[in-house]
Order: structure tokens, then sequence, then C-alpha cells
């Protein structure tokens, strides 16, 4: 008998248990009541049966670690309901995704671990522009690949990979060579302006990007904020220090929304 | 959750991350990585050959129970394996 099957036969649900109209989900948080004992939930929307391992009775209770054991014998994954819910926009991504092109031209080019980072990130990427809450990817790649990773994720959301990077080493791969360490490392063609970033710090990450980036001959350098609270930090500063950004021919691209900006500033 | 599938999955909330160890007959060390109840000195180990905490618990799949992190790249490079 199937995992499934025993489990059908032990719960008395008022649902009908037959695949692929159900998912089972263990779950102690879905009935947060004290007062009630309900041991099942079934979410019509989701089609998803919570079951609350405490309040089952003891006879079924005691039954659920070999269910459980056999679901994994029987090869499948069983995995915590967020995690499967990522892993399934994973496949989903491999799928659909029209990034591979962006992939194949760096893999040759880069470190393999840079190269994963991009991968991630281009994936995070894709969640971002679908308006999905990235920031525990944002943290995941930070915590993998660090400072470094951050960097490359912020590069990639931003287009720097397709729309700097490529082209620079498709016109000179000598010189492709010689800064793509200060870009990913450094991030010396952009400022990416974050909740903790006080405004008094911009100016000093610009100027501290500027002086690696001029070496290179390269005249510009982008500021970018996300959120409402990320672009009122640039704009005030901006006004704020007008002494500093009038050394600068500006442009500024801000979204009718206002929670994104770009600032290109390009060196007089 | 995995939509596109036709059979019934099981998964578990991160509120009984404890029962789905236990029922594993897995517990944990003193720094929270998850071990083998019968010899806690006994780290499990990943696909990718890590020991895992509990904080890190994504989920379990067959080969003598492979453990799985639920961290984006974790996730990224079991895509790729059969």
């Amino acid at each position: 008998m199937s995992w499934f099957d025993k489990l059908k036969k032990l719960i008395d649900v008022d649902i009908k248990l037959s695949a692929p109209i159900i998912n089972i989900n263990i779950n102690k948080s879905f009935n947060k009541s004290k007062d009630s004992d309900d041991a099942y939930f079934y979410d019509k929307e989701t089609k998803i049966l919570h079951i609350h391992p405490d309040k089952l009775p003891e006879e079924i209770r005691k039954d659920l670690p070999n269910i459980t054991k056999q679901y994994i014998a029987e090869g499948n994954r069983l995995l915590e309901y967020k995690t499967a819910d990522l892993l399934e926009k994973l496949y989903q991504y491999n799928k659909d995704n029209d990034d591979s092109a962006i992939l194949e031209f760096f893999r040759p080019i880069i470190p393999p671990s840079d190269y994963e980072a991009l991968e991630a990130a281009l994936f995070l990427r894709a969640e971002f522009r679908k308006s999905n809450d990235v920031s525990g990817l944002k943290d995941d790649i930070r915590k993998r690949f660090g400072d470094r990773g951050n960097n490359i994720s912020n590069l990639c959301t931003a287009g720097y990979f397709e729309e700097f990077l490529m082209p620079l080493f498709n016109s000179s791969r000598e010189m492709f060579d010689r800064i793509y360490e200060e870009i990913v490392m450094r991030s010396i063609v952009a400022v990416f302006v974050n909740r903790g970033m006080k405004p008094d710090a911009i100016p000093y990450e610009i100027q501290r990007r500027l002086e690696i980036s001029k070496k290179y001959g390269i005249k510009f350098i982008h500021i970018h904020g996300i959120s409402r609270a990320n672009v009122e930090k640039i704009i005030s500063c901006i006004q704020e220090q007008k002494k500093f950004f009038d050394f600068f021919e500006k442009k500024i691209y801000e979204a009718p929304t206002r929670d994104l900006i770009v600032v290109e500033l390009i060196l007089k | 959750m995995p939509a596109c599938t036709t059979e019934p999955h099981l998964t578990f909330d991160k509120s009984v991350i404890r029962d789905v160890l236990n029922y594993l007959d897995k517990d944990l060390d003193d720094k929270d990585f998850i071990v083998e109840k019968s010899d806690k000195s006994q780290r499990v180990l990943t696909i990718d050959g890590e020991e895992i905490s509990v904080k890190e618990f994504g989920g379990v799949q067959k080969g003598s129970q492979v453990f799985i992190k639920d961290d984006l790249v974790s996730l990224m490079r079991l895509t790729k394996k059969k």
C-alpha cells in the first residue's frame, strides 16, 4: 500500500483525498486558537490539507513517522513548505528562462563561483521583475558568496552583465580582464544605495569608486536606489551635496512610481 | 508547493521541523546541527556533503536520507541533479 493510501485510510476528513487535487502539509501553525481541537484544515483555494500532528488521535499520530519514511523511500522529496515552493519556482525558471544566453556567454570567462552567483542572481532578478519579495534570496546569495556575491547580485539586477560587461568583453578582452575583478569586488561602476546606508556615505562611496575607475578610463558612475525611502535618500543627498554633484554631468531616471531611481554621473 | 505535478505531495511547515526530524530518527547536537538519534556524534550530510543545522533544514530525499538545505544555491544545484 502506498504512503498516500495509508494516509487516506487513517484520516477521516470531509473532502475527497485523491490526486491531483490535494497536497498535504504537516503544520502546527494553521490553528493557533487554543479553543479549537481541529486536527485538519483544508484550504480550498490552495487545495492543501494541513494536518496538525499534536491534535491527531494517538492511533493516527503514531503512524505518521512510518508514513513519512515511506513517502521518502518511494522516491519523493519531503520538503519544508516554503522550500518546496522555491524549488518549484526554480524548476519553472529553468524551463522558461531566457537568461541562458547570458550564462553561456559568461561561463567560460568568469570564475566558477562567480558563475554560480550570477546564475542565482539571474533567478533573483526574474523574481524581482515579477514583483516578488527577493530579500530572502538576496540574503542567501550574500551568505553563500559574501560581498562579492552581493555585488554580482546588485550588478546583475541592474543589467550590468549584459549591458556593460558583455560589450566590454566583445570590444576588448584585455580591458575586460583588467577591470572585471574591480567591478565584481568593488563595484566601481555603481553605488547601490541600501536601507542601512546613510546619505553622507553616498558621495564618499562615489569618490572611492571613481579613484579606481579613473585609472581604467571609466568616466561615469551610476547610483541605484530601489524603494521609496532609498529614492528619497538619493534625491535629498543630491540636493544637499550640490557642490559635490556639480562636478558631474547628471542624468536622472526616476520611475513614475517613485520607488526606483538611477542617477548617471559623468565626469565633466 | 509542487503545483505542476499530478501526484500528491507531503510537505511540512517550519513549526514541525523538530517533529519531522524525530520521525526520521534524527536529533540535534549542542550546536543545533542535525545528527543521528542513535549516534549524536554523527552529523548528517547534504547532497553537497555539507553538515546542516536545523535553521538550514529544507527537506530530505531518498538515498539513505540525503538532507537538503533551504537556501537558493543549494536548491539551484538540486534542480541540476536527477
